[in-house]
């Protein structure tokens, strides 16, 4: 018998929540069963039936059953009781807590779940802390003309032999620096696919050993290697294909057809590289590059348990082992050359040419430095209302005291109901920013997955938060609450003059934080507005910009150029277009030509300057202001020829720009200054406008701007489609408007005034609710002084005039010293761009206002309401 | 008497307890419901409902005598009150009137 015993631990676990009464009696019958069941079934399959039997004792019929009221019968059980009793008598009061520690510790969440994101860039690569990239700065005449994130084409293997730490080097090249990549897919069925690519790049065979791409098909060992191979992302295998088993599939292209070898799973974001095909290898740079040419990127994989220390300080020894013969013959000229670490890339490093936009570790590090002020204005609410709350409760604290409870039993007390409070807010928060985030998201363009939610440090800092906001804010009222004499207490007594004085600073630090919150949204949305409203030098408006997709040698077959000039003609005969252009690059995008230039016969002079290719109606369509000179007559024939902007002249020496024309000044050949035109915007308001160049000539068919008058655009793209395809009927027909275009310069800027704005607005919502609450509650204990002062003889007028002093004082100081805090954030700001909003009175006259008014509609209801009741109710009171 | 509703299976096991006499405990109703309906029920199912008819005074309990086969432990002997037996007797009476009304069942009946 004793062998068929049933699971010794599943009796242990029935005697623990079951009800003692009730133990025997469900024992013995349980055992019965057993018996039976042994019998019947055999002892393992009995075993097994005991146990489920037991667990349906886990029911509310048999749970519920245990005498909870003898377990909860403690001291502690009393204080959460009375707590909930407490909170629950002032509503008003536990609300505006809870709702503003909401609030605020949902932005936190938030924004932490955003910083976490934007530091997390390239650590999912498994090697990411051994992964740097080569960063070039070069200097002429001893100053420092840039830093780059490009380097020279071979310098990877010359590191490579100088540097034992070093294990592999890898290169990537801009597949679409000249020609942007279009490739055409072929299905059994005969259908064509076309797509342009614009994020191809070449990449060294060892590229994908030092960067593990997550392959679907194929292998990192052979998938590069071979002519005119490439590996494509899965989502750009679903566009050509429609499935990810490619391998072996052809693309054709326009510089060159290839054969798939391998597909990966597409890059996350949270990577500083962007590409959707990589292509094997192969020269696109000629012997005299090799050390003028820095447009690669160069990625270097360094030996476990090497340091990279070693490295950075024997670089400036390689740069000169290596760059000095090239630049023995210019003085003061030299290159110098640092590593990366991968995972900096994406928030510290900000260089010329970098793949993608970067992101800004300050911008990161002031939206959570928001979103914490936040958090102290609402855990400021908590402390006032408690301390204003407590004075209600001087008595209880008599009572309790005269009943024996000690200072310690009264501060758990205080303690505990902050602690509820925190405890809510936080969960609440928690299932507020797991409900709004998709929206956030939408709204902010940014990547939030609440990932954080995940993470045991995540919960850790939460539950740190609610004991260490518990404390600060409990802790107060309870250590002014205790410290009084029992008879004091028992009388009521006021806790005199300064514990208002407490409660008025902690207000002023509300509004001083709201105030520069306020000036801080005012000054980045007016910034934002400035730069997208201010005249540009050129026409932005009704311009929509067809990607002409040139192939390789295109620009030498006259078929093509005839076509490119007929549908130009064509255009020209519908009354809707004003003026269309062909140019190698358009306002808004980054020039890849950027080249020095000095004038004919000066040789110390030199500027740097931008070089777009263009053809004759490129000044009319873009309605520049030509200040001096000519335009060009033809596309053609202009070799000696060059238009400049006002600001290439000014650099050349010329303030005048009247002055420069005839001059001849070396672009390639020496060219003759034919015509000047003013300065405009080729790049966003952050940067100053450089000097540029205009010349005519090959490479010149790569953006088709088309002038339009006002009207239906989809009618009027409709109409250019047609003309388009009548010519290029197998070229994808790409198009954007230029304005589009332009303000997407500004997206990481609308971005955060956005934020900063719902920040703002969020801090003075909160900030309001803690003043409605306080000023309620003060007004409440002075009913009897109003209802003596009116009977005095005071006015209503007087009355709340009195009462609005009160707390306009606070406010006044928050503007006093949120202020100086706001100009110094405004300039700092503003700092970062080239054109700017001046920083007038404006700008802190426009947000004092409206905290004025904020703070002031919030009590003057309260007031006067309170001015207005009958002295007599007001006397009786109490 | 008409809010002393009791469920389909609390009425069964009341009946049970009734039947069962000075037998009635939670293991054996559990195996009479097995035996005689062949409808397997939880034991867990059985005790809960005990517990609730007690509750409401239809049944009483007593500790019987422990044995041996049931690892020591004593039995809990249920009996009927009388306030149990008012209401089997109540519902049947009120499911017999229902039943008349039914014509089919009237011929078959006889």
């Amino acid at each position: 018998m004793s062998l068929q015993q049933p699971p010794n631990w599943i009796l242990k676990f029935l005697c623990w929540f079951c009800p003692d009464h009730l133990l025997e009696e469900i024992e013995g019958d349980l055992f019965q069963k057993f018996e039976k069941d042994v019998e019947k079934l055999g002892l393992k399959k009995a075993k097994r039936k005991f146990t489920w039997n037991v667990i349906g004792y886990l029911r509310s019929g048999i749970v519920m059953r245990n005498s909870f009221s003898l377990r909860l019968n403690s001291m502690f059980a009393s204080n959460l009781r009375f707590t909930l009793r407490i909170l629950s008598r002032n509503k008003i009061f536990t609300f505006i807590n809870v709702f503003g520690l909401t609030i605020s510790i949902a932005a936190v969440i938030l924004n932490m779940d955003y910083a976490a994101f934007e530091k997390s860039y390239d650590k999912f690569f498994r090697r990411h802390e051994n992964i740097f990239r080569l960063q070039h700065n070069r200097y002429v005449d001893g100053d420092l003309l840039y830093k780059k994130a490009m380097t020279f084409p071979e310098i990877g293997l010359a590191l490579k032999n100088y540097f034992p730490e070093i294990e592999e080097v890898g290169r990537l090249f801009p597949a679409g620096m000249n020609i942007e990549p279009v490739f055409t897919s072929q299905t059994e069925s005969g259908e064509e696919k076309s797509f342009s690519e614009p994020n191809t790049y070449l990449a060294d065979s060892t590229f994908i050993k030092i960067f593990d791409l997550d392959f679907i098909h194929g292998n990192s060992n052979s998938a590069l290697s071979g002519i005119d191979k490439v590996i494509i992302s899965k989502s750009t295998s679903l566009r050509y294909f429609g499935k990810t088993d490619v391998i072996g599939e052809k693309l054709r292209g326009n510089i060159k057809d290839v054969e798939i070898t391998g597909v990966f799973e597409d890059l996350p974001e949270n990577s500083h590289l962007k590409f959707d095909i990589l292509w094997s290898w192969f020269d696109v740079y000629g012997e005299r590059s090799r050390f003028t040419w820095d447009g690669f990127y160069t990625y270097i994989l360094i030996r476990d348990k090497s340091n990279p220390e070693n490295i950075r300080q024997k670089l400036s020894e390689f740069a000169i082992y290596y760059m000095g013969p090239f630049y023995a013959d210019q003085p003061g000229s030299y290159s110098q050359f640092e590593i990366q670490p991968l995972a900096d890339i994406h928030l510290k490093s900000h260089l010329e040419g970098e793949l993608k936009p970067n992101g800004n570790l300050t911008v990161v590090n002031i939206i959570i430095f928001f979103s914490w002020l936040i958090l102290l204005i609402a855990i400021i609410n908590h402390v006032n209302l408690n301390t204003s709350k407590s004075l209600d409760r001087l008595r209880e604290v008599g009572i309790r005291k005269t009943i024996g409870s000690s200072k310690f039993q009264l501060t758990i007390q205080f303690l505990i109901e902050s602690f509820i409070i925190n405890l809510l807010a936080v969960t609440f928060a928690l299932s507020l920013s797991w409900t709004v985030y998709p929206t956030i998201n939408e709204i902010f363009n940014t990547k939030i997955t609440l990932e954080l939610i995940s993470q045991p440090f995540f919960w850790i800092c939460i539950i740190g938060f609610t004991i260490i906001a518990s404390i600060i804010s409990g802790f107060y009222p309870a250590f002014i609450l205790t410290r009084h004499k029992i008879h004091h207490a028992l009388k009521g007594l006021s806790v005199g003059g300064k514990k208002s004085n407490f409660q008025k600073s902690l207000v002023a630090v509300q509004f001083s934080i709201s105030l520069l919150l306020i000036i801080a949204s005012y000054v980045t949305v007016e910034q934002v507005r400035y730069m997208q409203n201010k005249d540009l030098g050129f026409g932005s408006q009704n311009k929509i910009v067809v990607k002409i997709l040139p192939s390789h040698g295109d620009e030498s077959d006259t078929i093509f150029v005839n076509n490119i000039s007929q549908i130009k003609n064509e255009l020209s005969a519908y009354p809707f277009i004003n003026k269309s252009t062909v140019s190698s690059s358009i306002p808004g995008r980054q020039n890849e030509w950027r080249g020095r230039t000095r004038l004919a016969g000066e040789n110390n002079l030199s500027i740097s300057a931008n070089l777009t290719r263009i053809d004759e109606d490129f000044i009319d369509a873009f309605e520049l202001n030509l200040l001096a000179g000519r335009n060009y007559t033809s596309s053609l024939n202009n070799e000696n020829s060059i238009v400049i902007n006002a600001e290439a002249a000014k650099q050349l020496g010329f303030p005048k720009p009247k002055e420069a024309l005839g001059e001849k000044i070396m672009m390639f050949r020496e060219r003759e200054i034919i015509g000047i035109v003013q300065s405009f915007h080729e790049a966003g308001l952050q940067e100053s406008i450089s000097p540029s160049l205009f010349i005519t000539g090959e490479g010149y068919t790569k953006f088709l701007t088309i002038g339009v008058a006002a009207g239906s655009l989809s009618d009027q793209i409709k109409t250019i489609e047609q003309i388009w395809k009548k010519h290029f009927p197998n070229k994808p027909f790409q198009y954007f408007f230029l304005s589009d275009y332009f303000n997407g310069q500004y997206q990481a800027d609308t971005q955060i005034s956005k934020n900063i704005s719902i920040f703002s607005t969020l801090a003075i919502i909160v900030a309001s609710l803690g003043l409605i609450a306080l000023a309620s509650y003060t007004i409440h204990r002075k009913t009897k002084e109003i209802g003596i002062r009116k009977i005095h003889g005071a006015s209503k007028a007087q009355i709340a005039f009195a009462l609005n002093l009160n707390f306009m004082i606070p406010i006044f100081v928050a503007a006093v010293v949120g202020i100086p805090f706001g100009i110094y954030f405004a300039k700092w700001w503003l700092e970062r761009y080239a054109y700017r909003i001046d920083l007038s009175i404006n700008l802190f006259l426009v947000p004092l206002s409206i905290l004025f008014a904020i703070s002031l509609l919030t009590i003057l209801f309260q007031s006067i309401n309170a001015a207005s009741k009958n002295p007599i109710d007001s006397l009786r009171y109490e | 008497m008409t809010k002393d509703y009791i469920g389909e299976f609390e009425e069964l096991v009341l009946i049970l307890v009734a039947a069962l006499g000075q037998e009635a405990y939670g293991a054996i109703i559990a195996e009479e419901i097995d035996k005689k309906l062949k409808r397997e029920v939880n034991l867990s199912a059985v005790h809960v409902t005990l517990y609730r008819l007690e509750d409401k005074g239809l049944i009483n309990s007593a500790y019987g005598g422990a044995t041996k086969e049931r690892g020591g432990r004593r039995k809990r002997i249920y009996t009927i009150t009388s306030a149990g037996m008012a209401i089997l007797r109540a519902m049947q009476d009120s499911r017999l009137r229902l039943w008349k009304l039914v014509p089919q069942l009237k011929l078959s009946g006889s």
